[in-house]
Order: C-alpha cells, then structure tokens, then sequence
C-alpha cells in the first residue's frame, strides 16, 4: 500500500479539522475522509447523549482510525431503504448485496403482477422465500420491506437462516428496530387469519446437517399449510414450494483470505462469513458421496471435485435439487467462481433438467421460449445498469449441446451472483 | 417568456451559471433542496423529444415557466426528470468488491443525455438515498439550464434574495435613525420604539447599543457597494442562490 503523503495530512486538518488526520490512514483520500467525518458527525448529532459532541465526535473517529469499518463505528448501515443494525461477530450487508436484491424483488413483483392479470386470481398462496447464510438479515428484510409495498396483497412468507446465534439474534432486532421506524408494515402472526398473511422468520440451523435444516426446508409455510392442508386443492396447485432460495454464503478461499481481502475485513469481520471451514469439505465430500452417488448419474462424479472456497454452493445445490426452488440466487466472489458455480449446475444432470432445461427449448434459436429455465450471472450494480446483457455459450456433455448463459450488468463489474429459474417459470421484466 | 435559442454551449448570460456544470462533473458537498418532496404535481420538465429539440435550437416552450394555475405565493413545483433521459455512469470500484472488501463508497453518478450535465453525488451512505437526491438535484441544474430565470431554482432563489433585502433595508433604516437620535443627544430610547419600525426596537439595550451600531456601520458601506452593482446582481444572486452549497 503506497504510503499517504504527509501534504494530505496537513491539508486534511486545515480543511477538516483535527479528526481528519485520525481518519486519513483508513480513508486514504481527503474525499472519502471528508465524507465519513460527515457521516459520524451527522451519526453524533441524530443519537443524543450525554457525553459531549466534540468528545463523541473524537471517539468514533479514534475507533475508525485504528480500522474498525464504519458500520461497527456507527452500528448501523444503510441497505435499500432499510438501516441494518451491525455488531462485529455478523458480516456488514456490502451495496452489491443491496443491488442485487433490489434486483431480484422487481423480478418477482413483475412476474407475479402479470402471472395475477392473466389467469391465478388466488392471493392467498403465499411466496414463500427462504435465505441461508443470512447474517444480519438483510436480504430477507430488504425481500420483505420491497414485497409488501409493491405486492400489498400478496401473502408472504419469508424465512432467514443463520450458524451463529449471534447473527439471528442480531436479524430480529433489526426486524423490530425497522418496524420502530415504521419501514414496513408488522409481519402477522401465524395464528392471525387476515388476507395478506406475512410471515418473516429467523431460524438458527447449520445448512449442512440434514437434521437441523430438513425441518425448516420441508415445510416452507408451516402455518398456512396446516391451515390449508385441509382444503386438497392447495397440495394440486403446489403449496410448499419455494419460489425463492437465496444466499450469500462465505466463499472466499483461505488464500484468498489472506492474500486478496481489506485489511478492516481481514481484522475486523467474522472468518465464519467468509471462510468455509476445511473441516466442511471432507465433512461434505463424504456426505456427497454417501447421498447422491447413484449408478444413474455418473456426471455426479466429476461435480464432488471442487474447489474449498465453493463447498456452501455444492451444499446449495445439493439442497435446490432436492428441494426444487423456482428461482435461486447464489452471491459469489468473482466471475471466474460464478462461472465455476455455472459448471457445478451443467455437471449435474437433474440440475440441469431443472434449470437449463432439456436443450429441445433452445433448438428454435438464440430467444429462449417462455417457460424455458435461465441459468444467468449478475454483475455488481444492476440497478441503472439493467440495459447491459451479455451472451455466453456453453458446451455441454458429450455431443457438445449448447447452453445458453446471460450475463446480466454493466461488463466492467465483477460477476456478483448467479441467478437459476426452473424450466416452466416465467420472469416477466 | 424567454425565447433564446439554447445550444449546446449556451449563451453567454447561462454559461455565467453553468461554466461549470456542462460536460464537467458538479460535486455536491451539501443539497439545495432536501425538505419535504415536493406537494402536489411534479410535471415533467420535457419530454425526450422537446429537450433535444431545445438543445438543437428550436424555441421550444417548457413546462415549468410559471404555469398560469399557479397562485402568486405558490412557487413552481420541483421538477422531475423522466427516466429515460438519464443515464447512470458507472463508477468502477477499486479491487475485488463482495466480501472481500468493505467499501464505503456510496458515490452516484448520474447524467442527463440530452443536455449532458453530470452530476455526483455522496451526500448519504446509502447508495439508494444518493440515487433519489442525485436525481433531484440534476433535475433542479437541468431545470436552470433550459428554463433560466423562470426556472424553480431562480424563482424560489428570487424570493429568498427579495425577503433577506427587504429585512436588511428595513434594518438598515431602523439602525440609521437610531444613530441620528444619538447624534442629536441623549434622546430616549421610548420615542424611537414609537418610531417607523415598532416593536423589535424595544428589546434593544443601552449597553449593547454601541456595539451593534457599529457592526451596522460596516455592513452598511458593504450593502452600498452591492447596491451599487444593482439590478443585475440581484437577478444573478437569484439564481445562485440556491445552485451550490448551504
């Protein structure tokens, strides 16, 4: 890291002030010094207390400087319109997080306004989304905050997952500290029976064991279903099935840890959310094998060698096969993982069935026929950028069968997720 | 009306106003209009077709120069940009971005295609929160350079400039009779408080007297020379009046 020129220090506490040269090592450009100098100020005048403004002001500036990031600073960080509290132990929601998830809420309130016009009059099935690897929550209360003001009809039943206690802990205050704010309406409670019943719910479970997950997986809206369960119609027209898998699992190699990561990441924010632990790899290799190797599916062989900074994706879609999400978003760290991701979901052949379809669809030309699935990646920064598309193909088995895979973002951002939707789902946008 | 032909390089009397906002980048350290979002209609300033015409040289009529339905204490509404003329620039981050790193950074940059103003914004952290003031404030500067003097910001400037001159003339006339009173000698401070401006008068204190009469003595000499330049800086001050930081 080149050094800061000590000119910047000195024009920094002439313009500034004195808090400005404590900022500086971390912000590196009088710019973004001046911005988070505003930012804390603005933090102490909103949050009274007793303590001084100037002696608060100093205080934060002082932790900021020795390089806890912001969000642990102020405690909070904005993500869409919602503010997400922080806690060192939980990861800070990042903006590309926020951009593809606000992404993602206009798919669905676009294929669900127009699904609703055309033939399906019944509200009362519930879109049920779950996320792993939730941390503080952010994607299903940004999921939830978006859905109930553009759908206000809609049922909702919205579920997050997380490891550590912490971090559900962490996500149900933030449920109530939005609701405080009246960011959104008041979820029902399960045994409220009025029309749009929205559920949201944090539960602690370790994605990798069957045992703990299962439960929560296979009944994706535990109350309307028992509620409902007597009326047959409800199991014929699909009731529990997710119309949504989200995720933003740790995916960042050890080496990659060490070598490629900010050093406020690296110091500051939990290993857990980061790093898949070595030990999950044998643990999921063997599991792997134990479950899914049947003599049907040799392609499944080549799937189990992956790299260990992409064991939570096989664990994904180890469970999006058995669980068939209409639409999954996976966040990963770069393009070349996204792409990585993209050949896990080719190698595997009900995978691919589910979500690329069967290659009949495709024969017709580049324009894929509505009802066809979509495999895509997405860039950073999709909201502005939605006009930028990319095509890319992809061979597959034996005889060479093309895939067609869209890249969806501005070309200079990073490949950020990669989007899957089952063969017979419309995205109307 | 003003029927000026605007170019891409506007005319000399604009161009004082926007030297530096075309094809250059306007950095906000502050907002001009944050309160409220505006009651009442938001007409869209021009649709795509008219703006560009407007940009090429046609005189074309804009929405927003004082609309007839407007009554005399009602200031134009804010105006709105449609969607398609805007275009977000993208700012690439540095390094790999997602986990990896924990940036802070939630600049918008953002520019009208037809007039190619550009405009950054930084004001919040939230990305999202900079994406609604960063249209506003480019549909404010977008508004001033098609429309001039009848834009929004140059009316509501124009009424702001008025009441502050108006305050300080009256104070300025108040403090100047004050000071002829003493000049005289001695007389007491009720017969003034009778005097032209009423009651603000009374509160002021022998003791302090002194002092603020001073302070008024140089304000005044400044507010002569600004009077001198007259009717022209009061038309400029209204317009940048409200274009830059507060």
């Amino acid at each position: 890291m080149p050094r800061i020129k000590p000119q910047l220090f000195w024009q920094g506490r002439k313009k500034l002030g004195l808090n400005a040269a404590k900022l500086l090592p971390v912000c590196r450009t009088l710019e973004s010094t001046a911005n988070e100098l505003r930012w804390i100020k603005q933090h102490v005048a909103e949050t009274p207390s007793i303590i001084p403004f100037g002696a608060r002001v100093w205080k934060l500036c002082d932790r900021r400087g020795k390089g806890l990031p912001l969000a642990y600073v102020l405690g909070n960080q904005p993500f869409g319109d919602l503010e997400i509290k922080c806690q060192p132990g939980v990861l800070i929601p990042r903006t590309e997080t926020e951009s593809y998830t606000i992404h993602l809420s206009n798919i669905l309130r676009h294929s669900l306004s127009s699904s609703k016009s055309e033939s399906d009059p019944d509200q009362h099935q519930p879109l049920n989304i779950i996320d792993l690897c939730t941390g503080t929550g952010c994607i299903p209360l940004l999921l939830y905050s978006q859905l109930s003001r553009s759908l206000p009809l809609q049922s909702l039943n919205i579920v997050g997952v997380d490891i550590s206690q912490k971090a559900i802990n962490l996500s149900r205050q933030n449920l109530h500290h939005n609701l405080h704010a009246h960011r959104f309406p008041r979820p029902s409670s399960p045994r409220d029976k009025s029309h749009p019943q929205r559920l949201l719910h944090f539960h602690k479970a370790d994605i990798f064991s069957p045992t703990s997950l299962d439960p929560i997986l296979s009944t994706p809206s535990s109350s309307s279903t028992s509620s409902s369960s007597s009326s047959s119609s409800s199991s014929s027209t699909g009731t529990g099935e997710w119309d949504l898998l989200t995720s933003n699992p740790p995916y960042i190699s050890p080496s990659g840890f060490a070598l490629s990561t900010s050093r406020s990441v690296r110091n500051w924010e939990p290993k857990l959310a980061l790093v898949p632990p070595v030990e999950r790899v044998d643990l999921h290799q063997k599991h792997f094998y134990d479950h899914w190797y049947y003599p049907d599916n040799e392609i499944l062989l080549q799937t189990v060698e992956y790299q260990e900074e992409d064991v939570f994706y096989a664990r994904l879609l180890e469970i999006a096969r058995t669980y068939r999400p209409k639409r999954v978003l996976m966040e990963v760290g770069d393009m070349e993982q996204a792409k990585r991701v993209v050949g896990m979901v080719l190698g595997d052949g009900k995978l691919r069935g589910l979500y690329f379809g069967n290659g009949e669809v495709t024969r017709g030309g580049n324009e894929r026929g509505a009802g066809a699935g979509a495999v895509q990646i997405w860039r950073d920064d999709l909201v502005g950028f939605e006009g930028y598309e990319e095509i890319m193909e992809v061979g597959v088995g034996v005889d060479g069968q093309k895939q067609i895979i869209v890249v969806k973002g501005h070309p200079e951002g990073h490949g950020r997720s990669v989007y899957l939707r089952r063969v017979g789902v419309v995205d109307d946008v | 009306m003003k029927t000026t032909t605007l170019r891409l390089h506007p005319v000399p009397s604009l161009s004082a106003l926007f030297t530096g906002a075309v094809g250059r980048i306007l950095k906000y350290g502050g907002l001009p209009f944050v309160s409220g979002s505006g009651g009442g209609r938001r007409p869209v300033i021009a649709t795509s077709a008219s703006a560009v015409a407007a940009v090429a040289g046609a005189a074309a009529p804009f929405t927003t120069s004082t609309p007839s339905w407007l009554k005399a204490w009602q200031m134009p509404p804010r105006p709105k940009l449609p969607e398609d003329e805007l275009e977000e620039v993208y700012l690439k981050g540095s390094g790999p971005g997602g986990q990896k790193i924990n940036k802070t950074n939630s600049a918008v940059q953002l520019r009208h295609i037809p007039t190619n103003i550009v405009i950054k914004c930084q004001e919040t952290r939230s990305r999202t929160q900079n994406r609604k003031l960063a249209r506003e404030i480019l549909a404010a500067k977008v508004d001033l350079f098609l429309n001039g003097d009848k834009s929004r910001l140059a009316i509501v400037g124009n009424v702001k400039k008025k009441k502050a001159d108006s305050k300080a003339k009256k104070a300025r006339r108040k403090y100047k009779k004050l000071e002829e009173e003493r000049a005289k000698g001695g007389v007491g401070q009720q017969q003034l408080v009778e005097g032209a401006e009423g009651a603000e008068g009374g509160e002021v204190e022998g003791e302090d007297e002194g002092e603020e009469l001073e302070g008024y003595e140089e304000e005044e000499v400044q507010e002569g020379k600004e009077a001198e330049k007259g009717e022209k800086a009061e038309k400029r001050g209204g317009n940048n009046a409200d274009g830059g930081r507060h």
